[in-house]
């Protein structure tokens, strides 16, 4: 015999300002199998879960139903108390009367009655609960880092310190991002790459982490703990553990000023075989089999073979695949600049001189094109004015993106102020919409590129660039003095939006993660599981989430990081027991329900006699997989399905309550 | 298919010469157009400067009598017209109250099914390139010219749903189709100031001068355009500007009609060309030198 | 410079805008780049996001006895390369055709509105335009009789000038037209 107890909670005034919270619990009390029913300020203070606690041990409740907030908020606290006095946590149900109820609705005769309904519906609900046991997942104490930028590598090296072993897969040939592409960093100016090579020389020599560099994930399966994964290696041309990074080879190589640098955002020239940049980790070139000559002209070239000293060039080379088992995943792709040619106002792409943000990193950098001398891309000249244009792509629904790319106004006033130092005399403009410069020492940041370096800030738009007489004028507006501007400029700097990574979206699919409508992965609540996705045992990191800073790029690595730490400090994952269930008697083996499954989460499985004779094939759940969703429920022909905890007789009780 | 055509009041009037080069280069093509019976003016930028309403219901009377007489495409040469047709269309086709308003003043239904072209749209999709080129007997290689775009034809994008609005190209590769050299320059689409050339002829020349000055600085021998009102601006206001900056320019203005006309050997007198106010002697002569060459 | 916001006014001065032009006056963020591409700005004495922020702030009087509106040649580079998508051209219709039906004649720019208010007559009484009619009119209106005149032989010369204008067949549309949206 049921012996249930229910527990109406005011919530202060969140609850029992429009819901009559005496007369819920006075209806309960009616209801047959009820033996105790109270009323309280509130059900998850202290006192609130001690009173609860002493009713299930003196009217030895066999369930208990809360009439309180959603469950999102309380059920565990709840579960656990009952837990304590030895009570199935599955024996809590909780109908919710604050965000259902008393939030919604105003009138309270009305809120009321909805409100002993709800109660009634779980009182019923709760008679019929079965005991249901948690599932846990043993662990692979493995992590994966897919993309080794700065929130990679600091997610990679703060995983490896704590112990646990890390594979850091990187697409490009080195490891370093986009950060090691930037000069000096906003608002301290320490030099990026200063501060960047001793951590990718450090995630290099770790021991407890494995680097791939020019691979990438092919394929991902399983689940939290037990993600089986594929990495393809793609074929680099030489042999790693025997390159020694010389230099003779790509030196060697005919096809020098043929192809475009990647890493130098087009300002520049590589060779076919090539590193991308001289702080390269690894060291070890790769052989670009889309422009070599060898693979061109049927293997007549081999010109780097002939220089390599240690013989480690390997034309014959496959691309490899890695299989892998790991616990956990940290995705960290970075982001790419968008596409500005679509802004023909502004000639990107027309004009030698109109450059992107990035681009001016790299004339900046003493590694660059230029050593760090600025100098124009169509004659080498110094430029004396300089015209920086903020919000190129970004905050432009119509032809870019409407969020605001959150680094621009900072880098620019860096370019402006960086500019100032290197060119004495010379002049920057900056047309910009609003400055965002929030975090620490930003402010103070811009307004020393205005103050002490002299920049002059107009603020508007710029509507439409082009060149007359060697000259990039810009028409602008400010808006400040109401005049339309025009200003003579020797080269024009675009603060060029960010949008996620080419592919991310892709990679999203195949791990099974959400993205938002521009490929940003989405975190599986804004604030507060900032670094978890919204699979289990997927956690995020930098600007694949969305725009950020450096810092904030290293803090969410280290958050992703300590989250795996903390994973992984257990032997199991526990998983809600509230997953699918199947009758294997009664199971057709159809498989409609295999079909729906959208984790994947069901198998085949064979049912065999003692002398191994098939007797039957039936659908099997993964509960590591499984989320309870109940998708296949209703897929399920033979009935054979059920979500335990919501059991079809429970279904129907709750409906019955509700007609009563 | 069966091609409406729709003049406008400039090519009867002051803009003879488009009409007159369109009627004689299509006579060479061996294509027939009909105007539209009894057409009405489209209301130009005074309509929808002071009367929606009327912006949107003088154009779709004339949509609407090509409709009822069983043509799916218009040719409006004019770029002022066309813009206007087509934004008429697009208003009907996106506000059923406002298109409920209008036919039942007109007592005419209209569908909003009709294909609406501008002059380069007609030589580009409908006549083709291919067509053009093979009728090309004068290739006027050596002869450097300016396409001269303008607002109408390009903006707003969004209606006139025709090339790029900052970088058009189709009356460049038309220019190159005739064997002259096209010459990229920095205002294709900056505004001339059309409508206000009566009423503010300052601002006006202000605004033409700068884009004739470019054009002349960037080498070309001579423009062309698909807009009476940019010719009239360019072309009659031309030798006013000259006094009003004290430099000279001697651009002769010529329709994109009268270009292709020359290059199919037509006589420049019946392209009407001797009809502009800028001369366009010099350029002809040189055509006539060149082509004897050849 | 002070302007003493009447809530009421405001209200109902912005609505009324932005019923007629389908768009909404808070998409306006103010960025400028529709002052900065505009030809005749430096004519203007409001520049184009002055006068959305003014009608959004319901300033009617300004904004209708504005240069700027009647300044305005449509020719559509502001909407084209606004970000937000804003109908900026629109707005100047719309304020044009507020002040024309409140009869606010622009104290300096008078010469367009007036051509604007002969050309569509010319249209209503002959279905097409008579440019030399429509020139005579519009210069006996504007007392500027003698500007530009210095083309007009050359013009006739050319045959560009025709002497008679012509009236279409369905007059009576075109009047019934006028009459329904006048």
């Amino acid at each position: 015999m049921a012996r249930i107890g229910v527990f109406v909670c005011w919530c202060g005034s969140n609850i029992a300002g429009t819901v009559d919270v005496e007369k819920v619990r006075e209806e309960a009390a009616k209801i047959p199998g009820v033996v105790s029913a109270l009323d309280y300020k509130y059900m998850c203070s202290d006192p609130g879960q001690n009173s609860l606690r002493n009713i299930i041990k003196e009217k030895n409740l066999t369930g208990i139903v809360l009439a309180a907030c959603s469950p999102h908020m309380h059920e565990n606290t709840f579960r656990k108390a009952a837990a304590k006095e030895g009570l199935n946590p599955y024996f809590v149900e909780i109908a919710n009367i604050r965000e259902q109820v008393s939030w919604v609705h105003e009138d309270k005769e009305r809120a009321t009655a909805k409100a002993v309904d709800l109660m009634k519906m779980m009182v019923e609900k709760v008679k019929r609960d079965r005991p249901i046991e948690d599932v846990r997942v043993p662990l692979n104490k493995k992590a994966l880092v897919i993309g080794g930028g700065i929130s990679g590598i600091q997610a990679a090296l703060d995983i490896a310190n704590g112990g646990v072993e890390v594979l850091l897969v990187e697409k490009e040939p080195s490891i370093g991002g986009r950060m090691i592409q930037l000069d000096e960093t906003f608002p301290t100016l320490d030099c990026s790459s200063c501060i960047m090579t001793p951590k990718m020389v450090e995630a290099n020599q770790h021991p407890n982490i494995k680097l791939y560099t020019y691979s990438e994930v092919e394929d991902i399966s399983g689940y939290i703990g037990n993600f089986k994964i594929k990495i393809k290696k793609k074929a680099r041309s030489v042999v790693e553990k025997d390159c020694t990074g010389c230099g003779e080879c790509w030196n060697a190589c005919p096809m020098h000023k043929n192809v475009k640098s990647e890493f130098n955002v087009n300002l520049s020239e590589r060779t076919a075989i090539y590193v991308p940049f001289p702080q390269a980790v690894p060291l070890v070139p790769v052989l670009d089999r889309s422009v070599c000559l060898h693979y061109k002209k049927g293997g007549k070239c081999q010109k780097c073979f002939d220089a390599c000293g240690p013989k480690c060039i390997d034309f014959s080379l496959q691309d490899e695949i890695i299989e892998e088992t790991v616990g956990a995943i940290v995705a960290s792709t970075g982001y790419d600049l968008m596409d500005t040619s679509m802004y023909g106002e502004y000639g990107y792409g027309k004009y030698k001189d109109v450059i992107s943000g990035l681009q001016f990193e790299r004339l900046l950098s003493a590694s660059g094109p230029t050593e760090g001398v600025i100098k124009r891309p169509s004659d080498g000249k110094t430029p004396q004015t300089i015209v920086f244009v903020q919000c190129v792509g970004s905050r432009d629904p119509e032809k870019g993106v409407p969020y605001c790319s959150k680094v621009c106004c900072m880098y620019t006033a860096k370019h402006a102020k960086l500019f100032a130092h290197k060119v004495h005399g010379s002049q920057s403009y900056v047309f910009y919409i609003d400055i965002r410069s929030t975090s620490k020492g930003y402010e103070e940041f811009v307004r020393g590129t205005m103050e002490q370096d002299g920049a002059i800030y107009l603020r508007g738009r710029v509507s439409k660039i082009y060149e007359d007489e060697g000259k990039l004028i810009v028409k602008g507006a400010d808006t400040l003095s109401g005049n339309q501007v025009e200003i003579a400029a020797d080269m024009v700097v675009l603060a060029t939006g960010v949008i996620p990574k080419k592919g991310s979206d892709k990679l999203a699919q195949m791990l099974g993660i959400s993205y938002d409508k521009y490929g940003f992965f989405t975190e599986s609540h804004p604030k507060l599981r900032p670094a978890e996705s919204s699979t289990a045992g997927i956690f995020l990191a930098g600007m694949a989430q969305g725009p950020r800073d450096i810092p904030e790029s290293v803090v969410s690595g280290s958050a992703a990081a300590s989250k795996i730490l903390g994973l992984f400090s257990k032997n199991e994952y526990e998983v809600e027991g509230t997953i699918a269930n199947v009758n294997e008697a009664t199971c057709v083996a159809c498989f409609y329900c295999q079909r729906v499954c959208a984790y994947n989460a069901i198998s085949k499985k064979e049912i065999k006699d003692r002398s191994g004779k098939l007797i039957k094939v039936v659908a099997n759940v993964n509960p590591g997989l499984c989320t309870g969703c109940g998708a296949c429920v209703n897929a399920c022909f033979s009935k054979s399905i059920d979500v335990k905890g919501f059991m079809d007789d429970q279904i129907y009780a709750e409906i019955k309550a509700l007609a009563v | 298919m069966k091609l409406a055509y729709y003049p406008g009041c400039s090519l009867k009037g002051t803009s003879f010469e488009y009409e007159v080069s369109l009627l004689k280069i299509l006579e060479v093509l061996n294509m027939e157009i009909k105007e539209i019976p009894d057409w009405n003016c489209c209301g130009a930028s005074a309509a929808h400067s002071i009367n929606h309403n009327l912006s949107v219901a003088l154009p779709a009377r004339n949509l609407a009598i090509a409709e009822k007489d069983g043509y799916e495409s218009v040719l409006a040469p004019c770029a002022a017209c066309s813009n206007r047709l087509k934004n008429a269309d697009y208003e009907l086709k996106n506000d059923d109250i406002l298109k409920k308003k209008i036919t039942d003043s007109l007592e005419m239904p209209y569908n909003a099914e009709m294909s609406i072209n501008n002059m380069l749209e007609f030589l580009i999709g409908v006549v083709g390139k291919d067509k053009i080129k093979s009728m090309v007997k004068k290739p006027l290689s050596g002869i450097k010219v300016a396409s001269y775009y303008g607002c109408l034809l390009v903006r707003p994008p969004k209606v006139m749903q025709f090339d790029d609005p900052e970088n058009p190209v189709t009356m460049d590769e038309l220019v190159a189709l005739t064997g002259a050299e096209p010459v990229d320059y920095s205002f294709k689409t900056e505004c001339c100031g059309a409508i206000n050339s009566l009423s503010k002829p300052d601002v006006v020349m202000a605004l033409t001068g700068n884009i004739l000055y470019d054009i002349k600085k960037n080498g070309a021998d001579l423009v062309v355009v698909a807009c009476p009102l940019c010719h009239s601006n360019l072309d009659v206001r031309q030798r006013e500007i000259e006094r009003k900056y004290d430099e000279k320019l001697g651009l002769p203005v010529l329709f994109i009609t009268e270009l292709l006309g020359l290059s199919f050997g037509i006589d420049p007198k019946d392209l009407a060309i001797d009809g502009h106010m800028v001369a366009a002697d010099r350029v002809l002569k040189k055509i006539k030198e060149l082509t004897n060459q050849q | 410079m002070k302007t003493v916001i009447n809530e009421q006014n405001r209200r109902n001065f912005a609505a009324q805008v932005e019923s007629m032009l389908h768009d909404k006056l808070a998409k306006c963020y103010q960025c400028g780049k529709c002052s900065a591409g505009c030809p005749v700005n430096f004519e203007m004495d409001y520049t184009p996001n002055q006068i959305i922020k003014m009608t959004e702030l319901g300033m009617e009087d300004k904004v209708l006895s504005s240069k700027t509106i009647w300044l305005c040649v449509s020719c559509n580079t502001c909407s084209t390369r606004c970000p937000k998508g804003f109908e900026v051209t629109g707005i100047m219709d719309v304020l044009r055709e507020i002040a024309e039906k409140k009869g606010i004649v622009s104290k300096v720019e008078k010469e367009v509105q007036m051509f604007h208010e002969v050309f569509l007559d010319n249209v209503k009484s002959n279905g097409r335009i008579f440019e030399l009619e429509l020139v005579g009119k519009y210069k006996l209106k504007t007392r500027h009789l003698f500007r530009d005149m210095f083309l007009a032989p050359k013009m006739l010369e050319k045959g560009k000038l025709k002497m008679h204008g012509e009236k279409i067949a369905g007059l009576n549309q075109i009047a019934k037209i006028f009459k329904d949206f006048e």
